[in-house]
């Protein structure tokens, strides 16, 4: 499995109740995408989720009983196999974001309108990815190399996903596929890689506080 | 309290035709059991050759499975017969797409089936309604065997689910049926969060454990 990091957390999250509640159909929306675009970069991921998965399929084919169906469901089922599905409506180019993985830019075609980065400090990029998960915010950043977001902590649970590139903080160094559990002790500094930068997901369920200088005032804006 | 799941589970094979669709073709298909590869010829067959009579038969075998597996996340039978025949036909649709190296098909089912119940409930934000009555009956498995007996494979299962214990089980049942997420179940039972984990994760590795040699 690629490198997940957990930092003074205490037992509410781990990476297996991910994995298991993902696979359970559980899990909220937004760590769900998380854990989906996870996968991508993870075979061991893949196979423990599927593991998780075949014990859904043993239950269903199973364990769960059976309710008889209506009278006419398989009579319409039969004819709207034979009704060629409508087109899907044409999905946002996404170009600057194309390089992202599958889950990441399926979810922002959902989008009404064409996701962009907008700037929130020097050298630091972001974009929400709105969900349906109460209280969860899922948000890009796009790091340019060597900058560093302001000294910050938050509230809750934060998962960090690096998509691509590399950062460093004042406890390690993190590179793509790479993932970083840690609750709201858990200060820190992230720093782009110098020659890369860096784009992560970040899923927190809480806000996130800014402590030092003027990105203190971004606070007001939560 | 006792919606057991091995009575129900006798049933398989006595499904009742619907109107006056190929009925003995559908008797004949139902008397053969469904093991994993037959499950897996079917869908392929589906993907392959666009074939309307491997459809039927797993229609028949498994829309009413998926519909008794939404309907225990408490949606309404109508609403749960519907979402069956999205998935029905959302398997119609990506049959192409499935590969047994991958998944089984039972699996790859399971999958598109809770991938429709994550969409509705996630379009219908509003809160679940639980099931307080459903109980994971592993006790008492002597109707299962008699459904089962022929398939070694089927048999193995319905062993490795009893083997679990009761505790255990019942906390998949929550898990995997009722939409808890572990702090919901921890809150419902009153068990700490990290035993609900851990009875969680004991007995998925133990189902895992007797299931190895079934190839699943």
């Amino acid at each position: 499995m690629n490198k997940h990091i957990t930092y003074n957390c205490n037992s509410d999250i781990d990476i297996e109740t991910l994995l298991v509640e993902y696979a359970s159909g559980t899990l909220n929306e937004a760590q769900s995408l998380l854990v989906e675009t996870y996968r991508t970069f993870c075979k061991d991921t893949c196979n423990q989720i599927k593991k998780f998965e075949d014990v859904g399929g043993i239950l269903i084919d199973h364990m769960c009983g059976s309710v008889n169906m209506s009278k006419s469901s398989l009579e319409i089922v039969l004819e709207r196999i034979e009704t060629p599905t409508p087109p899907c409506r044409d999905k946002h180019a996404c170009q600057e974001f194309g390089f992202l993985p599958q889950p990441v830019i399926e979810k922002l075609q959902e989008r009404r309108r064409p996701p962009k980065w907008s700037r929130i400090y020097k050298g630091v990029r972001h974009c929400p990815v709105p969900t349906s998960a109460q209280n969860y915010h899922v948000v890009l950043m796009k790091l340019a190399p060597g900058s560093k977001t302001p000294h910050h902590h938050h509230k809750g649970i934060e998962l960090t996903l690096v998509l691509q590139g590399a950062f460093h903080d004042e406890y390690g160094s993190y590179k793509a596929g790479e993932l970083i559990i840690c609750d709201e002790t858990h200060h820190h500094t992230p720093v782009a890689d110098a020659q890369t930068g860096c784009v992560c997901m970040m899923v927190t369920n809480g806000p996130v506080y800014f402590t030092r200088g003027m990105a203190r005032l971004f606070n007001l804006f939560q | 309290m006792n919606s057991s799941l091995y009575p129900q589970q006798k049933t398989l094979f006595k499904y009742p035709m619907n109107g006056n669709l190929v009925q003995d073709d559908y008797e004949i298909k139902h008397e053969a059991q469904f093991d994993k590869e037959a499950l897996n010829d079917l869908v392929e067959a589906i993907g392959q050759d666009k074939d309307r009579d491997a459809f039927i038969t797993l229609f028949q075998y498994f829309a009413p499975r998926i519909k008794s597996f939404l309907m225990k996340s408490g949606l309404s039978a109508e609403m749960a017969d519907e979402l069956s025949q999205e998935t029905m036909l959302t398997i119609w649709n990506k049959a192409e797409q499935f590969d047994s190296a991958q998944a089984s098909a039972s699996t790859w089912i399971y999958t598109i089936a809770r991938n429709k119940k994550i969409d509705f409930f996630r379009k219908n934000a509003k809160q679940k309604p639980g099931s307080d009555d459903a109980v994971f009956k592993l006790e008492e498995p002597t109707q299962a065997d008699s459904a089962y007996t022929q398939e070694e494979q089927n048999q193995k299962i319905v062993d490795a689910l009893s083997e679990i214990p009761a505790d255990q089980a019942d906390l998949i049942y929550k898990a995997y049926f009722e939409d808890k997420t572990h702090k919901d179940i921890a809150e419902e039972t009153n068990i700490p969060l990290g035993t609900v984990k851990s009875r969680i994760r004991l007995a998925l590795e133990r189902m895992r454990y007797l299931l190895d040699g079934v190839d699943l």
